[in-house]
């Protein structure tokens, strides 16, 4: 239930020599950002010209990884950014979402996806195929050894069955390869396309949404004709148009195709959201007191649609992971190594044993995913009670 | 504005998608020629969409038949399954977002992390559990995966293809009961029959989710207002507040969750049609990016794109019907 009790009214400081001052001040964020870009830009050209095969030592950088990248920069600077700098809002925030254990927990959860996806894959290394170590069932399980040929058992046997050990959590596959792995090498593949193809479709449908929100009139009627048009046809489909006839089937081609076709609902809750703050109290000082257009939309429209751009956000991303899943599982989408769609082949083929008497191989995938699914969504429940019109930014 | 006229823009708009839609498969079909044409590109372009408009697509290489032979077959078969799917994902979601709303706090809280978790467990999963129970009991049913055994070495095949040529058929040996890992088959499927129900089903259950959010957010909602409170205080049951609840979420559970709901949607078509061996639309789209076929990669994604802008464009008009302002003068 969301809740009825009144808060109490709070006092905002204003920064006003920041808001009165006549020349646009230039600051530290704004020239953080650009550095930031630069460099990435000044990174890229040195690698695109200079040395193609590697960036530093041997690590090479693929195009979905500097999307990724950049993404990643744009994020820090309109998400992190103003809640490291608003440190009022932000206390008051974490405040509201610590009285939900759901809430807690799920940001835990999601925090810790994020650092191994970011750091997990060179930190603990890549799933290789090793016989000598087929089929370990995962720690705390143990499992039938009768119908296994030629099998070696590292934990303990008891009783026919083998026990897992700490060395493979997860357990692992027919050919030995460590489940474990699999799955933070798949939580890295879901946040480089999560945070790509999110901050991508952020970008295009807080502009077409707050436009067409704020302006009216012909603007909207043809951006909202746009966006209509667009949602009749499933980004699915031109996904696999694109990497089958243009690019390659590739995540650089997923998360570029999501991120600028699968933007449509966002679009819409973010206008109808804009409609709802365009003739608010706030809006019309401002305008009368002669901010411009941008400025409105910039400081006041925008972020107050904060919760409604994170929660569109909570919902979208976890369908986008099990997209790329669904479409790694039929073998419409590579990555570099394994990808969990392929794991799940795997994991449900009949070969050599039924999938029951290997289940950790689907299972720990099955788990990642709905765990990942539940966290976002829980998230995004408890972001959206916490924000729903509560704080808004005058 | 009165109801025919919202449907006329609405089929205006319907129309130009398609054209869009033609428009954009024209690009490709443009862009990936490989023998010169003379014709202006307007000219082109022309003959293209009227091509379409009469369901000429050319001739599929892989399959030795016309691209609108192949079209008229899957078609009716993927829509044999998608229509009870939409059918059974409102029911599920919006009877399921009723129950959490007039539920104990409990209840609403079991029942929006079953809904969750739903959400997560991939429908390859759901379906091939359910085949694979299937197969111990029932002929029809082959193994969902596509693969074929050489003596021990068993090598998978991406859906309806086996070394880059298309395959729908059994091969030698058997399939179902008799052989555990035979290569599937696509003949209980060719004709329509009740079987469809159950990739319905198992398509449904990924999709509800959505559904089941709004409805649960609209019921508390309505739970909130004046009008369930009066409804209350005169003796009304439950069941009668809901029935309120739902009429007022019909619009908004209408205009937001279709299109949030057609991504996903075409997703898990193509995984239950793989799973089950559907032979449907989405079918022929995997053996046209397999076989590189591209007139049959053209026809399939175009009918693709048309169904979605057909269904949409029925949203609209069921949305016109029941909003109140349309209709008034």
């Amino acid at each position: 239930m969301p809740s009825t009790g009144a808060d109490a009214p709070r006092f905002t400081t204003v920064d006003w020599a920041d808001e009165a001052s006549g020349l646009p001040r230039v600051q530290v964020r704004t020239v953080g950002f650009v550095v930031a870009l630069l460099a990435l830009a000044a990174l890229f050209a040195y690698d695109y010209s200079v040395s193609p095969n590697s960036l530093v030592w041997s690590w090479d950088l693929t195009r979905m990884d500097w999307l990724s990248l950049l993404a990643g920069v744009v994020g820090v600077r309109y998400g992190v950014v103003p809640l490291v700098v608003d440190r009022d809002r932000t206390t008051r925030y974490v405040a509201a979402l610590g009285r939900q254990p759901a809430a807690v927990l799920s940001f835990a959860y999601l925090f810790a996806f994020a650092v191994l996806g970011i750091l997990g894959p060179e930190t603990f290394g890549y799933a290789t195929a090793d016989f000598t170590r087929e089929l370990q069932p995962p720690v705390y399980t143990s499992v039938n050894a009768d119908p296994f040929v030629n099998y070696a058992c590292i934990g303990d046997m008891v009783n026919e069955r083998c026990h897992g050990t700490w060395k493979y959590p997860l357990g692992t596959t027919r050919v030995g390869e460590d489940v474990a792995k699999f799955v933070v090498y798949g939580m890295h593949i879901a946040l480089k396309l999560a945070l790509s193809a999110g901050i991508l479709m952020v970008l295009v449908a807080t502009a077409v949404g707050t436009a067409a929100g704020y302006f009216g009139g012909w603007i909207d009627d043809v951006l909202m004709w746009y966006v209509d048009i667009q949602q009749t046809i499933p980004a699915v489909v031109v996904y696999i148009i694109v990497a089958y006839t243009f690019l390659d089937d590739g995540l650089f081609t997923l998360a570029l195709v999501f991120g600028l076709f699968d933007w449509g609902g966002i679009a819409r809750l973010l206008r109808s959201e804009t409609l709802k703050r365009r003739s608010s109290g706030y809006v019309r000082a401002a305008r009368s007191a002669g901010a411009s257009h941008l400025h409105v939309l910039r400081k006041h429209v925008v972020p107050n649609a904060a919760d409604t751009i994170v929660t569109a956000l909570t919902r979208q991303i976890p369908v986008l992971i099990l997209i790329q899943v669904a479409l790694s599982y039929l073998q419409l989408n590579t990555v570099n190594l394994r990808s969990l769609g392929e794991v799940l082949t795997r994991g449900l083929s009949t070969n050599p044993v039924p999938w029951f008497q290997r289940w950790w191989v689907m299972g720990s995938v099955v788990v990642f995913l709905v765990v990942t699914v539940v966290a976002f969504n829980l998230l995004g429940d408890a972001i959206g009670d916490v924000l729903d019109g509560q704080t808004e930014v005058r | 504005m009165s109801l025919v006229k919202y449907t006329a823009r609405r089929g205006a708009l319907a129309a130009v998608a398609a054209l869009v839609a033609i428009s954009l498969t024209f690009l490709v079909v443009a862009t990936n020629r490989f023998y010169p044409v003379d014709t202006p590109l307007t000219q082109q372009y022309a003959d293209y969409v009227l091509g379409v408009l009469r369901l000429e697509f050319g001739y599929s290489d892989s399959l030795r038949r016309p691209v609108s032979d192949v079209l008229v077959a899957s078609v009716p078969r993927t829509l044999a399954y998608v229509v009870p799917a939409i059918l059974f994902t409102y029911t599920l979601g919006i009877l399921g977002g009723l129950a959490a709303a007039y539920g104990t706090n409990r209840r609403d809280t079991a029942a929006r992390l079953f809904a969750y978790v739903m959400l997560g467990v991939p429908t390859m999963v759901v379906g091939s559990l359910l085949v694979y129970e299937l197969m111990k009991h029932t002929w029809w049913a082959s193994h969902p995966q596509w693969c074929t055994a050489d003596g021990f070495v068993q090598k998978c095949w991406p859906p309806f293809t086996q070394q880059n040529v298309p395959f729908l058929g059994a091969t030698e040996g058997g399939w179902g009961l008799r052989t555990a890992t035979g290569w599937p088959n696509t003949e209980p499927w060719r004709t329509i029959n009740h079987r469809y129900l159950l990739p319905a089903a198992v398509l449904s259950v990924g999709l509800a989710t959505g559904l089941f959010r709004q409805a649960r957010r609209a019921a508390l909602e309505h739970r909130a207002s004046s009008v369930s409170k009066m409804l209350a205080a005169k003796g009304a049951s439950d069941t009668l507040d809901a029935r309120h609840a739902l009429r007022n979420a019909a619009l908004p559970l209408l205009s937001v969750s279709f299109a949030e709901l057609m991504s996903v949607f075409t997703i898990w078509a193509f995984v239950v049609e793989a799973i089950f061996h559907v032979p449907g639309i989405t079918a022929f789209v995997q053996i046209a990016v397999r076989t590189r076929d591209l007139p049959l990669l053209v026809g399939t994604t175009v009918v693709l794109a048309l169904l979605g802008v057909a269904l949409s464009f029925l949203q609209d008009v069921l949305y016109g019907y029941l909003d109140p302002e349309v209709g008034e003068s």
